[in-house]
């Protein structure tokens, strides 16, 4: 039986930011590295780094609505007891099962969409990473009016460390996350289910 | 019996007035007459219907001898003498004869242009007009009276000119209305009325002094030429007060003119103002008048872009009747100065993070002028909920109750934090701001496309205004630059100092990569680590997925 493992609203807000996120890293790259030749110059990078900001508080803000009142952070980011075990094999699974011919230890199912790896993961890109690299970026679009705030985090530049920090994770996030859609039963497998939302035949996810 | 006194007492007094008459009347012994049969040269003089010997009275008895005394003018005309003997007249060695033929006082009326012929009155601006319009002892001398008489003579009904200018008779005739009189005569009236100024200045020209009459005597509030009055005559005569700025224009600047730079350096009006024309009518002129005194500035100005297709004249930018020192001159100050022309600075600066934020500390000047000298400057300013304001000098004389300047001894760096301190005790909301501003001008803007925009040119430990930083505390009308080492900052919590290096966001540039790969010269990477780390984590990763994708591969999963 056919699963829907990713519903209409969360795979348009997951292309929405995954948009957003290489725009993000894209600009704030210039913005690191003013002498990347990218395809904006850096007032460029500027203003669409900073509305593109924007628009991510917003895309986090929405996902956090969505997946309290849907009940899916619930259901299936909370990681328990018993996940820590599922933890190492899942690692081994990916790290030599994969290439013993061994079946994916946790098969994304309706009920259990996200195995141990991917739970703790996606737990802190999205109830630790995305908020930190949000909020640090707020401020720093407003650096005047939340002075005092950066002034008790330690001022500008360990703000600027901890965005930097957070974003150069969120570009390792990324690799990992675009190889490991890869990992379906043909490379595009992954791929395909989240854009059509339906679980193909498959024992494994990403 | 009061009658009887007084004629006791006029009885007295005439007797005493006949025994002098009867005196005078016996020294007097040589009549004119007999002096005129020898010096009969003199048959026609005439001196106010005095004879000979009033003037020479040592001679009492003919013949004379050869030599005798001058008379002296002062005998009877001790005011003048007295005001004559303080002038530059005197002063040159010039006696009474020099301008009076005192045996002859009809036959010859010299005036000052007898001997003072074709003066250029270079100095003085608009010197036609006023040489015109002014007697001489009008600015060299000491005027005793001076006022406006304008007369305007109609032919026709006056009752058009005085609709022009209101019928109350107590009010002063303003500006306006004015304005509004010469119109109506100029178009109306034409052909049919003669106006008239005259500026009567009443003086003694025996007092003519060197030092002449500044312009504030009379273009000033108090002075000459107060009072003013227009007189039309028709069928009958009509008179009415006239402002006085009508004629005589007040120096919009005269009063403060004192206060100012130029005023304080000992200039005076006449040392810029050769002509009435506007100094900034043109550049030549315009640099010439500056120049005199600021030749290095105008040579680099003339020089620059700016200089050509934007502010032509140095009155362009600076007001020289109002000029302040820029090293009295708040950031915000320095930043009018330029938007007066520049009004779409913010607009023009949107790519500049926190736009309003950095127009806040920084003057236009400090990127705009890369040549020009910028320092870090510190101030005393206080927290109010529509922002921070400096604290004046008067402020700080409350505060503190003992001169400002004297707060601030050989070792400003440590003493600025306990000042701070004890300020706060009695204010918390005392702070210490901060703000970068040129403090060595450099007259050259054209610095208008800064191509490389990088924040670290400015927020880095190593920007050239960290090694230029004062104190600024304000003494009476001035402003102090306490020189400071940058300890003051070291004594700051860390995160304080960090906010004031403005060591924001680092940047990479192509020279930290090869510091990077060269270990010697990893020091001073700072936060920079940070990318060199998660390039290598990157890198590793990269590697990891190569070598998985090859396993992948190979073991056809």
């Amino acid at each position: 039986m056919r699963h829907l493992l990713h519903p209409l609203t969360l795979r348009i807000w997951h292309w929405i930011n995954t948009l957003l996120i290489v725009v993000l890293l894209f600009t704030g790259g210039k913005l690191r590295v003013p002498d990347l030749h990218l395809l904006f110059d850096y007032k460029g990078a500027v203003v669409v780094h900073r509305a593109t900001g924007y628009v991510m508080a917003a895309s986090f803000l929405f996902w956090l609505i969505y997946a309290i009142v849907s009940g899916s952070l619930a259901k299936y980011y909370t990681v328990r007891a018993r996940d820590l075990k599922g933890f190492v094999r899942q690692a081994y699974y990916y790290g030599f099962g994969v290439f013993m011919g061994s079946h994916n230890p946790f098969p994304a199912t309706s009920e259990e969409k996200f195995n141990p790896l991917q739970k703790s993961a996606y737990l802190a890109v999205q109830l630790l990473l995305t908020p930190v690299i949000v909020a640090s970026g707020i401020l720093f679009a407003n650096i005047l009016r939340f002075r005092g705030a950066i002034a008790f985090i330690g001022g500008v530049r360990l703000l600027d460390a901890v965005h930097l920090v957070v974003a150069y994770v969120f570009l390792v996030y990324l690799f990992v996350h675009v190889y490991m859609a890869t990992m379906g039963k043909s490379p595009l497998t992954h791929i395909r289910e989240m854009f059509t939302g339906w679980e193909e035949e498959s024992d494994e996810a990403h | 019996m009061n009658k009887i006194n007084f004629h006791r007492k006029a009885a007295v007094l005439l007797s005493a007035a006949l025994v002098v008459f009867l005196w005078l009347d016996a020294g007097a012994a040589v009549k004119t007459e007999e002096c005129l049969e020898c010096h009969d040269t003199f048959k026609a003089y005439s001196h106010r219907g005095l004879g000979c010997a009033d003037c020479h009275s040592t001679i009492t008895s003919l013949p004379h001898p050869d030599k005798v005394p001058k008379p002296a003018c002062s005998t009877c005309h001790g005011k003048t003498a007295s005001l004559y003997g303080k002038s530059i007249h005197k002063e040159k060695g010039l006696d009474c004869k020099q301008c009076h033929d005192v045996h002859f006082l009809q036959k010859e009326k010299k005036s000052c242009a007898s001997c003072h012929t074709d003066i250029p009155h270079k100095s003085l601006p608009s010197a036609k007009k006023h040489l015109k319009a002014l007697v001489c002892v009008g600015c060299h001398g000491a005027p005793e009276k001076t006022d406006i008489r304008v007369r305007l003579d109609l032919t026709g009904s006056e009752s058009m000119a005085l609709d022009a200018i209101g019928r109350d008779q107590t009010r002063v005739i303003d500006k306006a209305q004015w304005h509004g009189l010469e119109d109506l005569l100029q178009t109306k009236m034409k052909g049919k009325y003669a106006l008239s100024t005259v500026y009567r200045v009443t003086g003694d020209p025996h007092g003519v002094t060197a030092k002449r009459v500044e312009c504030i005597s009379c273009h000033g509030e108090r002075g000459y030429f107060l009072d003013a009055k227009l007189q039309i005559s028709n069928k009958e005569k009509v008179e009415r007060t006239l402002d006085r700025r009508i004629f005589i224009p007040e120096l919009p600047s005269i009063k403060e003119f004192g206060n100012t730079v130029h005023g304080k350096a000992g200039v005076v009006c006449a040392d810029c103002h050769l002509s009435q024309k506007r100094i900034a009518e043109g550049w030549s002129e315009n640099a010439t008048v500056c120049i005199r005194c600021h030749e290095e500035t105008a040579e680099v100005y003339d020089a620059s872009i700016h200089s050509r297709i934007g502010a032509t004249h140095c009155v362009d930018c600076h007001n020289p009747h109002r000029i302040k020192s820029y090293r009295e001159r708040e950031a915000p100050e320095r930043i009018a100065i330029c938007t007066r022309c520049h009004k779409d600075y913010l607009r023009k600066h949107t790519w500049l993070p926190n736009t309003s934020l950095h127009f806040s500390y920084l003057e236009c000047a400090d990127c705009h002028s890369p040549r020009s000298g910028k320092s870090m400057v510190f101030y005393f300013a206080r927290k109010t909920p529509s922002g921070k304001t400096r604290l004046s000098y008067d402020d700080l004389l409350g505060l503190c109750g003992t001169e400002p300047s004297g707060l601030i001894g050989d070792s400003p760096d440590s003493e600025i934090g306990r000042i701070l301190s004890a300020l706060r005790t009695k204010d918390k909301n005392i702070i210490i701001d901060a703000s970068i501003i040129v403090t060595r001008a450099y007259h050259d803007y054209s610095e208008t496309t800064l191509r490389e925009r990088r924040c670290v040119t400015c927020h880095s430990r190593e920007a050239a205004f960290y090694d230029s930083m004062f104190f600024l505390l304000p003494c009476g009308d001035s402003t102090s630059y306490v020189p400071l080492k940058g300890t003051l900052l070291a004594a700051y919590p860390i995160r304080t100092s960090i906010d004031f290096f403005l060591l924001g966001q680092d940047k990479i540039r192509r020279e930290d990569f090869r510091r990077f790969l060269s270990p010697e010269r990893l020091g001073g990477l700072g936060f920079k680590w940070i990318d060199f780390f998660a390039l290598l984590v990157v890198a590793l990763i990269a590697v990891g997925v190569a070598g998985h994708v090859i396993l992948r591969l190979t073991v056809k999963r």
